[in-house]
């Protein structure tokens, strides 16, 4: 069939929303979160620096998690806004917002909280599992006095049978100010509820995950019973055998220079999907693979952004 | 259909907003829930949203449905099963409930049938007002308005607190048992009520859906599935009587149709005797003897004094003749009209129309008197007859329901003379109904080319109490004695009378050509 400009630009190479690629990190986080529901924690944080990922896998995740049974576990996902008034109030009202649970615009909070209880109760019904989790993200626009709104709602599931973990999740620098306040004595209930667990995301750390990711590039077909996304934009490369994660070490290479440089931690998958996604649909698929060069890998980190935020965040 | 309502997955949480999910409350799901026990639990699950809000959340989530009780209905549930109620118990059952249940969020349309005398669950007696906070239960738009634990919304913590531990140590076999009895009937495509009133002549038994509301349905149910003992059906809560069962055999009636109706247009110049009757007509006649035998029983043993039975034509008087003259004596005249009436069915179906036409009948309000004969049964439009041991049965037994309701009536209607007569008023009567038929449950069954008959009440007659006569032993014998000694225009002939304690088939002929020669004015 032939393909149209439209088909074309559906890729999801240039959507990088719907490009998953799963990293070692990933598998990490995803044992981690396990291990948090399996023994009955209640609740952990999750921190990493911007842009470096969380948020996806965390999203990519929620729909995987199990019980040891093999059992779906119902997750909710709720991102908080930056408000001017941080209210307990506002919390309830979010999740409601973000579940799709009607509410009155003069709703209390306790009916709000309620509202929030029954939609999760009615899930835990349907799907027969006794377990939730919910993912709070941007949780450095949280108040300490904020996170009682979570202790109530796991204290109420409780009480109707419904195990809740709550999974906290922010930046390393923007969180720092709240973990540091929620570690004074008069915080210590949700200190002990919420923030005794916690893991560290990071992005792609060395030249086997950047390896990994780019067999990915080589395995993924787009459409499902079309070409590989490399052969998607390299049709005459890939049928000769070539692949695209055979530039992996001349690309951790390049990178490892950026790292040096600006004291990078590691490398964030927005920053390394905009690199490699412009570098195979832009560089590659105009001027084919024999030109391949590092500068073309500088300039395409160049175009991810990388460089600008990083520098930032150094002064 | 229930894609839009609600998904368990981030994918949908996450960025999505739809402000038409509505909480189900399905914590407090059970089995068999009404209409108005689902919205409760609805309202309490999405506390602080009004009737109305829901009720356009719910056009949306079920856009088929017509009403609000149907989409009710039909939201997901894991207990729901559509049992068939008419939309009057639909509509109304919210106005009889357990408190108990209400405590627990809970109310099942079957409380609202005529034949649940207390609550299966908790074994209390049904009420219409709440006992907590005095109110009449509210209706579907008023239960958000209310503000009290067994008739309102609850909250989460009365749920936790409260409606839960108890929810989850409840035991709802018994509903489930009672729905089962219902679904089933309603499954059945045999079960027939029959009206006498659709025909003039004839009984005919066919088909028509049962009536779940009836006050003997949980017993003839549990007759007919052999499934629940009397004593189970009264542990739920059911209302128990005893319910009789007569098997027959069908036989095809092609060909003896046109025969039976050519009958009734014969002019014969006398009664036929027994000897020249065929057996079918020999069996009715001395089945009426029999019947009218117990009737003069039964009066014995129940009318005041020494009582005498006198058979009269009461054909041409209208009811102010009753208002002018003394009281009638309600058994002579029961007894009169009701052998008038049997007896007046050999000289065929016109005369028997002109005879039958009482003035006073037609004022009393009274319609037309039940017939009775051997029952024809209609299978998929085909005719059949019944054995002739049933179909005698079933004759005898319609001659004594007939009996019933004219006596009824009678008393009806001199209870209400009398009171006419103390005002000094032109008589006037509320139209009466034939209710005898009615309060005896009749149901039949048919599975090839054989019925059974289920029925009630065993002798309808011996439970019918008459009530005591003002005038006591005396009214009756006043009353003869005035019409012996009274003047009047019509013709008023006595036809006879029946001596007390004997009376045998020879009487019986004896009086029957009394009444043929009386109605030839001889």
């Amino acid at each position: 069939m032939e393909q149209t400009n439209n088909d074309y630009y559906e890729h999801p190479v240039f959507h990088p929303n719907r490009l998953r690629l799963q990293t070692r990190a990933m598998q990490d986080l995803s044992d981690e979160i396990h291990r948090w529901l399996w023994t009955g924690s209640t609740g952990g944080l999750i921190t990493g620096a911007a842009r470096v990922g969380k948020t996806t896998a965390l999203l990519d995740l929620s729909s995987k998690l199990k019980t040891r049974a093999g059992v779906t576990i119902p997750t909710y996902y709720v991102s908080i806004p930056q408000r001017d008034q941080k209210t307990i109030v506002s919390v309830f009202r979010q999740l409601c917002w973000s579940a799709g649970v009607t509410s009155t615009v003069q709703a209390r909070a306790d009916h709000l909280s309620d509202s929030y209880i029954h939609h999760i109760a009615d899930h835990a019904i349907e799907s027969n599992c006794w377990y939730a989790a919910l993912i709070v993200d941007e949780m450095q626009h949280l108040q300490p006095l904020q996170i009682n709104a979570f202790a109530e709602l796991y204290d109420k599931l409780r009480l109707v049978g419904i195990s809740l973990t709550v999974i906290f999740v922010g930046n390393d620098q923007e969180s720092s100010p709240l973990i540091e306040l929620i570690g004074k004595p008069n915080y210590a209930h949700i200190r002990g509820r919420f923030f005794t667990q916690g893991f560290e995301f990071h992005g792609l750390t060395n030249k086997h995950e950047v390896q990994t990711c780019l067999a990915q590039y080589d395995t993924l077909h787009y459409p499902e019973n079309g070409p590989t996304y490399t052969g998607f934009f390299l049709p005459e490369a890939a049928k000769q055998g070539w692949e695209l994660s055979s530039l992996s070490r001349d690309v951790w290479r390049v990178f490892r220079g950026y790292q040096s440089t600006y004291n990078i931690g590691s490398w964030g998958m927005q920053y390394f999907t905009a690199t490699i996604n412009t570098l195979l649909s832009d560089f590659l698929a105009h001027q084919g693979v024999d030109q391949f060069d590092d500068d073309m890998v500088d300039e395409c980190i160049r175009v991810s952004s990388l460089i600008p935020s990083l520098v930032h965040a150094a002064r | 259909m229930y894609s839009s309502i609600k998904s368990h997955s981030v994918a949908s949480t996450c960025g999505q907003v739809n402000p038409t999910n509505l909480n189900l409350g399905r914590l407090l799901e059970r089995p068999y829930e009404s209409a108005y026990a689902v919205l409760r639990r609805l309202l309490s699950a999405n506390p602080g949203v009004s009737f109305g809000k829901v009720e356009i959340i719910l056009r949306n989530m079920v856009p088929h449905c017509a009403s609000t009780q149907e989409r009710l209905m039909a939201l997901p549930s894991a207990f729901h099963e559509r049992v068939y109620f008419s939309r009057e118990y639909l509509h109304d059952s919210y106005r009889r409930q357990c408190s108990s249940c209400a405590l627990e969020l809970y109310h099942s349309d079957i409380y609202a049938l005529s034949w649940m005398e207390c609550c299966p669950l908790h074994h209390c007696e049904f009420t219409t007002v709440c006992p907590q906070c005095g109110e009449p239960w509210p209706d579907l738009s008023n239960i958000a308005k209310r503000n009290c634990p067994a008739c309102g919304p609850v909250s989460l913590r009365q749920i936790t607190d409260v409606v839960l531990p108890t929810v989850r140590k409840q035991d709802y076999q018994p509903i489930i048992t009672l729905y089962a009895l219902v679904r089933q009937a309603n499954a059945d495509t045999h079960i027939i009520i029959r009206d006498p009133d659709d025909c003039d002549f004839n009984w005919r038994i066919s088909h028509q859906k049962v009536d779940v509301s009836l006050k003997h349905f949980a017993s003839l149910q549990a007759r007919r599935q052999k499934q629940l003992t009397s004593a189970q059906l009264a542990s739920l809560g059911a209302y128990v009587s005893e319910v009789h069962v007569r098997h027959a055999e069908l036989k095809p009636a092609i060909g003896n149709f046109l025969l039976t109706d050519m009958q009734y247009f014969r002019l014969p110049a006398r009664i036929l005797t027994l000897d020249e009757m065929t057996a079918e007509d020999e069996r009715q006649r001395r089945d009426d003897f029999e019947i009218m035998q117990r009737i003069n029983r039964w009066i014995a043993r129940h009318a005041p004094g020494r009582h005498v039975v006198h058979i009269d034509t009461y054909r041409y008087l209208d009811l102010n003749y009753f208002v002018w003259a003394p009281t009638a004596c309600p058994y002579c005249l029961a007894v009169s009209v009701w052998f008038f009436h049997v007896a007046i069915k050999r000289l065929g179906y016109d005369i028997a129309q002109i005879i039958d036409n009482y003035p006073f009948f037609t004022q009393g309000g009274l319609d037309k008197l039940i017939n009775t004969c051997d029952p024809e049964v209609l299978v998929d439009n085909l005719r059949y007859y019944v054995d002739d041991a049933f179909a005698s049965w079933f004759y005898r037994r319609g001659l004594e329901v007939m009996f019933l309701d004219i006596i009824r009536f009678t008393f009806a209607m001199i209870d209400s003379i009398d009171g006419e007569k103390q005002a000094g008023k032109q008589c006037y009567v509320e139209p009466f109904a034939n209710r005898a038929f009615d309060a005896m449950l009749y149901a039949v069954e048919i599975e090839d080319s054989h019925m059974n008959y289920y029925y009630t009440t065993e002798s309808p007659l011996e439970e019918f109490r008459p009530p005591r006569l003002a005038g006591g032993s005396s009214l009756c014998r006043t009353y003869q004695l005035y019409h012996k000694a009274a003047k009047h225009n019509r013709p008023f002939k006595p036809v006879g009378r029946i001596s007390r304690g004997r009376f045998d088939l020879d009487d019986f002929l004896t009086l029957t050509e009394c009444f043929f020669e009386s109605i030839q004015g001889k």
